[in-house]
């Protein structure tokens, strides 16, 4: 899904989370979201995702304008924030089915094989029957995870999911899983802090400071431009840090 | 218990601004940040709404005083006992209580902090009451010393009230105090609403069964009255303060931290292995030799293996079949669910299902209500002699279960954390205004059909009996049709306020959220007014233009914020957790 972003803007009172942000996001990619605390990261995901609410601009999936009632656009994305929505009262089986019904994907075929699949490859499935409340914080999000991927939206939006007490081999897995995904033409924009990870794991960076996109490019493409070898973000972000010295 | 020194506080902020002026720009920033988190709105403000409302009433209607009073008394009565139950909720859950189960607190100040906060919100009702006895002695007269009266009882009211809810968490913990608060607060609400048909039932002297009352007693009879005897009223009031103190103690000294509830965190693995435990037991009765049991504990990891890919293979199996089967089935539950289940086209069911979380209960709802009409009914006719409060008590409470007021669907609106915010749980998946909206329609609809015999049976019955609207059974019947209609007509208002709870749209003073309050205030008064035009007009001019204001404010409102939770001018989140 081809995601347009034209000078979105969005204040908190008289601070301004996201200033301006124009971007165009081309289908089949992960793009890290990086950028210090409070610097827009979480505000950006969440107003592609239809949460908060633009104070100017617009966004565009495929060339039409996003509002909250379409819904024929809302059901192309899945948006994890850092804790997971699981629906209450239920197994995890239950959370599953439901999501894949709101979703309308329960239609297609050999859905159950996949989800066991999941199960099994998040180390979930001795848990179908666990209630979601009764769930480890890593466990959750795995759910939440498992949910994202046995819907297989166009576009995965995803809050920090490296930061979500996922065990290693849940990490492994859901790297696996979005590179498969890219491949097949969907769009994972994730937001981290592991600077590290990002260049490991990552087709774009998109670098947002004081609400502004300061940076959006493949990896190399800022190498070249910065005359960095290795640890190119790293080296970004100290520029970052020194400008902020220097005002 | 203050869980920070308000001395090292103003240390700490002292340095670090001191620290922040050294840069010019993390000074604007810290400015900008300041400014942009300060302007919230407390959800509190609403009830300052309604105490104002009782306020105009009694303004307009001096003669109405004394029994607007007690209406306000048992609002507040409610309150309290809401107060109690969120007190209790917040001791042993929500995010407060996670936040702080990871410090080293003892249980003892952990209880005593929580129980700070609702001493600090209860107090709010003092200046309710001293709102309305300020009122009331200007519209009775009240001069001299006699308005020093004013102030004292009203601290005394803001004292009763958390001696209240403190009483009834540390005594009556167990018993529903939500239930008997919202019951409480939403009567004293329609009494208050249809104040000329219950004004006039309630007799004085009720004043002395609620707390909140004893005052007002000494209030009106003893300082404008000029009874000084009644100021007596008072005592239980202060009797009831002082058992606050040893009750606060004992119910701290016995609270214990629910610990395990803070930190339940079941592993894939402890889950996997409770299973393998449970089949690998002997059973507790079974007479094992010694001998054997060393054995069996020797090839225990053995079994293990072998059973945990027989168990994983079981799970799997069983994975699948759930996967086949349905949550839950419309047509196997109770016969309004069965009748929304079969209006309700998939989509729909599928949507229903997600917003209830479990199987409603609609059905059982309704059948509670029809044990209180038979019995609402049974006293109006056995017992003609009991107040009218009484008779038209158990209409009340049988429209509570049979219709409900909110609409239900709690599921898909709770709020859920985010990011440092707290947003409905339905904006994280795809599921719309309109269609969740359509669903609390139908649902209200054959909610209120279903209602509407039981309603009419008891207005009929109320009509004849105490003489009353028209007096005669068609008359009451129509009193009945009118408020199923009224409540229905309001369904597409409730349903936008259900939405806007999940949004910051009144939480941030912005100009926009003020135009927002103010736009949408035109059509509730709109439907307001329809509604009172309505019950009271029998003109049929006056019927329809009461119809049309009645429909055309909710639908108004309702389509007004639609468009504004459309055009994305809100954000779904807010700043405030959730209340238990």
């Amino acid at each position: 899904m081809r995601i347009e972003l034209i000078g979105l803007s969005k204040r908190y009172g008289g601070l301004k989370a996201l200033d301006e942000v124009d971007l165009e996001i081309e289908p089949g990619q992960i793009v890290a979201v990086l950028g210090l605390n409070g610097a827009g990261k979480t505000t950006l995901l969440r107003c592609l995702a239809g949460i908060a609410a633009p104070d100017r601009g617009m966004i565009r999936y495929d060339g039409e304008r996003f509002a909250r009632d379409r819904l024929d656009l809302r059901r192309k994305f899945f948006f994890l924030p850092d804790f997971p929505p699981l629906l209450p009262g239920g197994t995890l089986i239950h959370h599953l089915t439901s999501v894949l019904k709101l979703y309308e994907a329960d239609a297609q075929p050999g859905w159950e094989d996949r989800i066991v699949g999941l199960l099994k490859d998040f180390d979930l499935l001795p848990l179908i029957d666990a209630p979601a409340q009764a769930l480890s914080r890593g466990q959750a999000y795995k759910s939440a995870l498992a949910g994202l991927l046995a819907v297989d939206p166009e576009l995965w939006l995803l809050d920090e999911p490296f930061a979500s007490g996922m065990d290693p081999h849940g990490i492994s897995s859901f790297k696996r899983a979005s590179r498969e995904a890219a491949k097949r033409g969907r769009t994972v924009l994730y937001t981290t802090q592991l600077l590290d990870l990002a260049e490991a794991f990552s087709d774009r960076v998109c670098v947002i400071h004081k609400g502004q996109v300061r940076a959006f490019d493949r990896l190399e493409a800022l190498r070249a431009a910065m005359g960095s070898n290795g640890g190119v973000l790293e080296d970004l972000f100290a520029r970052l840090r020194a400008e902020d010295g220097d005002a | 218990m203050n869980l920070s020194d308000r001395a090292h506080r103003k240390r700490l902020r002292a340095a670090a601004r001191t620290a922040l002026r050294e840069s010019s720009e993390l000074w604007r920033e810290y400015k900008r940040v300041r400014k942009a988190h300060r302007r919230t709105i407390q959800g509190a403000w609403l009830w300052w709404l309604f105490a104002l409302l009782f306020l105009f009433a009694a303004v307009h209607e001096p003669h109405a005083m004394p029994g607007v009073l007690l209406l306000i008394a048992l609002w507040t009565t409610g309150q309290a006992l809401r107060q109690a139950h969120d007190l209790l909720g917040r001791l042993g859950n929500g995010p407060e209580f996670i936040a702080l189960a990871a410090l080293p607190m003892r249980d003892r100040d952990f209880f005593m902090h929580q129980w700070a906060r609702t001493r600090r919100q209860a107090w709010g009702y003092a200046f309710v009451f001293a709102a309305a006895y300020t009122v009331t002695g200007l519209v009775a007269g009240l001069n001299g010393w006699r308005w020093l009266a004013v102030p004292m009882l009203a601290w005394l009211q803001g004292e009763c009230v958390v001696a209240l809810a403190t009483m009834a968490a540390a005594f009556v913990p167990h018993w529903p105090l939500g239930l008997a608060g919202g019951i409480l607060s939403v009567g004293a609400w329609v009494m208050f609403v249809f104040r000329s048909t219950f004004l006039p039932q309630l007799p004085q002297m009720a004043q002395l069964a609620v707390p909140a009352g004893w005052t007002n007693m000494a209030l009106l009879e003893g300082v404008l009255g000029g009874d000084p005897w009644a100021v007596l009223a008072t005592v239980p009031a202060i009797l009831l303060i002082y058992a606050c103190g040893p009750a606060l103690r004992l119910a701290a000294r016995q609270y214990e931290m629910p610990l395990d509830r803070a930190i339940s965190q079941a592993t894939a693995e402890s889950h996997l292995d409770a299973n393998l435990d449970a089949r690998l037991d002997p059973p507790p009765d079974d007479e094992m030799p010694e001998l054997e049991a060393r054995v069996l504990e020797a090839d225990r990891d053995a079994a293990r293996a072998l059973l945990r890919s027989e168990y994983e293979a079981a799970c799997e199996s069983s994975a699948r079949e759930m996967l086949r089967a349905p949550g839950w089935r419309w047509e196997e539950l109770g016969f309004i669910e069965r009748c929304a289940g079969r209006w309700f086209t998939p989509r729909e069911r599928t949507i229903a299902a997600f917003m209830e979380g479990a199987p409603p209960s609609w059905t059982g709802g309704w059948r509670f209500a029809a044990a209180l009409t038979v019995l609402g009914v049974a006293l109006i006719w056995l017992a003609p002699w009991l107040p009218g409060w009484v008779h038209l008590l158990p209409a009340i409470l049988a429209t509570l279960w049979a219709f409900g007021i909110s609409g239900g669907y709690d599921s898909g609106f709770a709020m859920l954390p985010c990011g440092n915010q707290f947003g409905p749980r339905h904006s994280f998946y795809p599921v719309g205004y309109a269609q969740m909206t359509r669903i609390f329609l139908k649902t209200a609809t054959l909610r209120a059909l279903f209602w509407l015999p039981l309603a009419t049976a008891h207005a009929a019955s109320w009509a004849i009996n105490s003489n009353f609207w028209g007096g005669t059974a068609l008359s009451g019947a129509l009193v009945a049709v009118k408020a199923v209609w009224i409540a229905l007509a309001f369904q597409p208002l409730i349903a936008a306020m259900r939405f806007a709870g999940g949004t910051d749209d009144v939480e941030s003073l912005s100009i926009t959220n003020v135009a927002i309050l103010l736009i949408a205030a035109l059509p509730i008064g709109l439907g307001l007014a329809g509604a009172i035009f309505l019950l009271y007009s029998n003109e049929r001019t006056h019927i329809l233009l009461a119809l049309v204001g009645l429909h055309l404010g909710p639908l108004l409102f309702y389509a007004l914020y639609g468009w504004v939770y459309h055009r994305g001018r809100i954000d779904l989140l807010r700043k405030t957790p959730p209340t238990s």
